[in-house]
């Protein structure tokens, strides 16, 4: 880990202009995020936590303010992150090999560099025996490791998740919780972690930012001093663990519901 | 069922049990099935001969000995070949020109904006009618049928697969956009095999329209073809021609849903192979 910044935000503002009404999204964000770092945001629903990683992701331009990825301003798709959404977004009609592969298709790989590469990240994410399935064969987390494969594997420097174990049962997202951390320590891959779960993002990060109700605003910005390498099954029994989640969440316990309002 | 020596088990008896029904339920279908169609020849049959002249609606035994004339002589084959030889060119035609359009238009949002209330005046003639025009234009031969089908056909396939690329999952293009691809890569990695379904379900509906376009040219005017066919018989009061070439009509009707279905099978398969 080094301290350099892989990403700086800088006076951030996002409005969303419609037909019946003018949102502010999110209001004067300031941000920096280090080379190899894990950074959960947390939040009420409509915050702009998802706004802000669209727009670390080029997916979406600020109305004020910028953003810069390694030094450099954020005008277009930024290729050099992998994103990972909710929805497993991966191809019903490619089987899991095949999605996973897609990146190197992309990147004009050779076919014959591409079966190896391919079969470690498949092993990597456990989904050995069901390289020749179709989404629709697999359960719900089959298909969100097929999504990280297919985003591990062209290695992006940085990797944001938009609440990616949202739609799951809660013993599969501890498992996958757990193979998220053991990537993470394997690769020290810079990981940015949208959720609306803390203890989630306690049990991950190496920093949670809390962001207020709409229009989003950065209200806290915690370090996360549980050492690692962390057992996700057991954290939440520590007494460090417990310490750092009612404190953190007595500043999000107010912002939350403000969200729902609007 | 007996339930001695059954091992609890061992689901071996039941799984025989349960083929067993299964089977039987099948055979029982068919068996209705050709019982149903037998008695409604039979009642045609004796209708032809005791109820109605056989003048107006014909009779089985006369259609089925024109049908064996025409199959033994080959007189029927060069008619087939028209009708399948437009149907084929003109679907080919029409297909592909308006997977070309609805990618364009599908694509190309502010085009398609413009476009737009053009596109739904059209839409809103059925394209048979044009059938008097285009014979006008290409005479009474093979164009004149081809173009017919293929306008038909275009349009049917043009509206569901350009409706279809526009609902295609943004987030799947932005998956994409983030690994560096460029709009060719995102054009036939994403939005063809999104499209496939709506592209394949306007196949199905184009077909039996394509047989119509087709057909109802050839009444217009043509001197080949099943529609030809039925045209000439109807003009000398043969409603037993008439039959004749609709019964082919039926079968060729059969037979292209049956490819469809086929081809559906093979290229949509990650669809159908649930578990």
């Amino acid at each position: 880990m080094t301290d350099e910044n892989v990403i700086e935000v800088r006076n951030l503002y996002k409005w969303f202009i419609s037909k019946n009404s003018d949102v502010l999204a999110l209001e004067s964000v300031n941000l920096d995020i280090q080379e190899g770092d894990f950074v959960s945001f947390v939040g009420p629903s409509g915050c702009g936590k998802s706004t802000l990683l669209n727009m670390i992701a080029g997916l979406q331009m600020p109305t004020a303010g910028f953003i810069r990825y390694k030094g450099e301003d954020v005008r277009e798709v930024n290729t050099r992150v992998g994103y990972i959404t909710q929805h497993d977004s991966i191809f019903p009609w490619r089987t899991v090999e095949a999605n996973v592969q897609l990146a190197l298709e992309i990147k004009q790989v050779p076919k014959a560099k591409r079966a190896e590469t391919v079969k470690n990240m498949i092993s990597l994410v456990g989904l050995e025996g069901f390289e020749k399935s179709y989404p629709s064969q697999l359960s719900g987390g089959m298909r969100k490791r097929v999504g990280l494969a297919r985003t591990l594997i062209y290695k992006p420097e940085a990797l944001l998740l938009d609440e990616p174990f949202g739609a799951l049962d809660a013993q599969l997202t501890l498992t996958l919780q757990d193979e998220l951390l053991r990537i993470w320590d394997k690769t020290h891959t810079t990981m940015i972690f949208v959720t609306h779960d803390l203890g989630e993002a306690i049990a991950l990060s190496n920093k949670v930012v809390v962001f207020t109700g709409r229009p989003g605003k950065i209200k806290l910005t915690r370090e996360i001093d549980i050492p690692r390498p962390r057992d996700v099954f057991r954290i939440r029994f520590s007494a460090k663990f417990g310490a750092l989640y009612e404190e953190i969440w007595g500043s999000l316990k107010e912002e939350v519901g403000k969200g729902e309002e609007l | 069922m007996d339930n001695q020596n059954f091992d609890p088990l061992d689901p071996g008896r039941l799984r025989q049990e349960f083929r067993r029904q299964i089977k039987f339920h099948r055979n029982l279908v068919i068996f209705l099935r050709i019982g149903v169609g037998i008695s409604l020849l039979g009642l045609w049959e004796l209708v032809s001969r005791y109820l109605i002249d056989p003048f107006w609606i014909s009779r089985p035994m006369h259609i089925i000995t024109r049908l064996w004339d025409w199959y033994v002589t080959g007189f029927f084959f060069p008619h087939l070949g028209a009708t399948m030889l437009e149907i084929g060119v003109g679907f080919f035609i029409g297909l592909a020109l308006a997977i070309m359009a609805s990618l364009l238009l599908g694509t190309r949002k502010e085009l398609a904006q413009v476009l737009d209330p053009f596109m739904m005046a059209i839409w809103s003639v059925p394209g048979i009618v044009l059938g008097p025009l285009f014979i006008l234009y290409f005479g009474i031969g093979f164009t004149a049928k081809i173009v017919l089908v293929a306008v038909t056909v275009f349009f049917l396939i043009f509206f569901n697969t350009f409706n279809g690329i526009r609902e295609v999952d943004q987030e799947w293009i932005d998956v994409l956009h983030i690994m560096g691809a460029k709009q060719r890569s995102i054009f036939i990695k994403v939005i063809l095999p999104a499209s496939a379904l709506w592209i394949f379900s306007s196949f199905k509906n184009a077909i039996p329209y394509s047989l119509v376009a087709a057909v109802v040219g050839e009444l217009i005017a043509s001197q080949r073809g099943i529609g030809y066919l039925i045209q000439d018989a109807s003009g000398v009061m043969d409603t037993t021609g008439v039959f004749a070439a609709l019964f082919n009509l039926m079968l060729v009707g059969l037979f292209l849903n049956e490819v469809v279905e086929q081809a559906e099978k093979r290229i949509l398969h990650w669809r159908t192979s649930r578990q």
